[in-house]
């Protein structure tokens, strides 16, 4: 699954340590996610929308659908 | 070859020599001596443990050239550090086993000091932030107070555990055993085996935390941790048949403790490279 989670986070002038502290996650995990190694959970997916204040599927992109 | 294939190799070639080295110093400098001194064990017994030793820094050096040329991360240069490190942190071992005449496990609190503190010099973010992806290899972020502070009471731990476990295990701690009547050379037995589980399982509630961190670092180690359990099984009965077999009359229970330790870390680690060095789809 592909992500704009690295665009995103540039926008708003954060490290990947930032987002994850943002997030309550690991760096490991922001990293993963933005690598496209790791798909996250629902809840995870949704804490980071409402974040930056978009919908799950503006953050993420199934390429499958495409 | 593939590159998490290559890097897999090469560390768990580095920690099979951690692992023999441990063995080796083990069996050389440590309360072991009186049987080793009793046994004739041949010239290809001999000959044996420092041509393995030889090969596995052959073949770990190997993985470390290949990786530096395959290109998996950009930061050219940053596998020689790396292969620095660990073949420092074993250096230091064989300096500190040595030194310490009963220390023979202890060269991991060096070891462990080692390669945290490089983790975070070396793999540092970029300037905008963002990580390596060889800075995932090691496990635990130094830049993240939380794991920080998990290493460093996991680092607190280990010092007392490792002395503890190798007084307790080896049952050298004092000349009398439980059982020999309330004096307090038994007092100090059981205060070292009461040490002994509380740091114990201290150490397991700084693991069960660091697994606890978030849903990505459950996902990569839950696997390895439950495998590492089996293997650690399984290696403690192939032990037993090692030992007759090379009759090594030395290898202790301390040992196969210490053995069960680095076999489940070196599960974690490759876990790690796997989640690390997979190729985005």
């Amino acid at each position: 699954m592909k992500n704009q989670l690295p665009e995103l986070r540039k926008a708003h002038g954060w490290s990947q340590g930032a987002l994850a502290q943002e997030l309550g996650v690991s760096r490991q995990t922001v990293n993963a996610l933005e690598k496209g190694r790791y798909d996250p959970s629902l809840p995870l997916a949704f804490k980071i929308a409402r974040l930056f204040s978009l919908k799950i599927e503006d953050v993420f992109n199934d390429e499958e659908s495409d | 070859m593939k590159n998490n294939v290559v890097l897999s190799l090469s560390l768990i070639c580095g920690f099979l020599v951690i692992l023999g080295l441990s063995y080796f110093t083990g069996n050389i400098i440590g309360t072991t001596e009186a049987h080793l001194e009793n046994q004739d064990r041949g010239i290809f017994l001999d000959l044996l443990r420092p041509l393995g030793l030889l090969l596995f820094f052959v073949v770990a050096g190997y993985g470390l050239y290949r990786l530096n040329k395959s290109g998996i991360d950009q930061q050219r240069g940053i596998f020689i550090r790396y292969g620095a490190l660990l073949f420092g942190g074993i250096l230091c071992s064989i300096v500190y086993a040595t030194w310490q005449i009963r220390g023979v496990s202890l060269w991991l609190i060096p070891l462990a000091a080692l390669v945290a503190g490089c983790c975070w010099l070396v793999f540092r973010p970029s300037k905008e932030g963002e990580a390596t992806d060889l800075q995932d290899l090691l496990m635990g972020d130094m830049s993240d107070p939380k794991q920080r502070n998990i290493m460093i009471r996991t680092l607190i731990a280990l010092v007392p555990h490792m002395w503890l476990a190798s007084l307790v295990l080896e049952n050298t701690m004092t000349p009398v055993s439980l059982g020999d009547g309330l004096v307090q050379a038994e007092l100090l037995t059981i205060a070292a085996i009461i040490g002994f589980l509380v740091t114990l399982f201290w150490l397991l509630y700084e693991c069960k935390l660091f697994f606890e961190l978030d849903e990505y670092i459950k996902q990569i180690y839950a696997g390895p941790l439950l495998l590492g359990l089996i293997v650690a099984i399984i290696l403690l009965l192939l032990n037993d048949l090692a030992v007759r077999y090379f009759a090594l009359e030395g290898v202790t229970l301390y040992w196969k403790y210490m053995s069960t330790w680095l076999v489940t870390g070196l599960l974690m680690m490759v876990a790690a490279i796997r989640g690390v060095a997979e190729e985005a789809p």
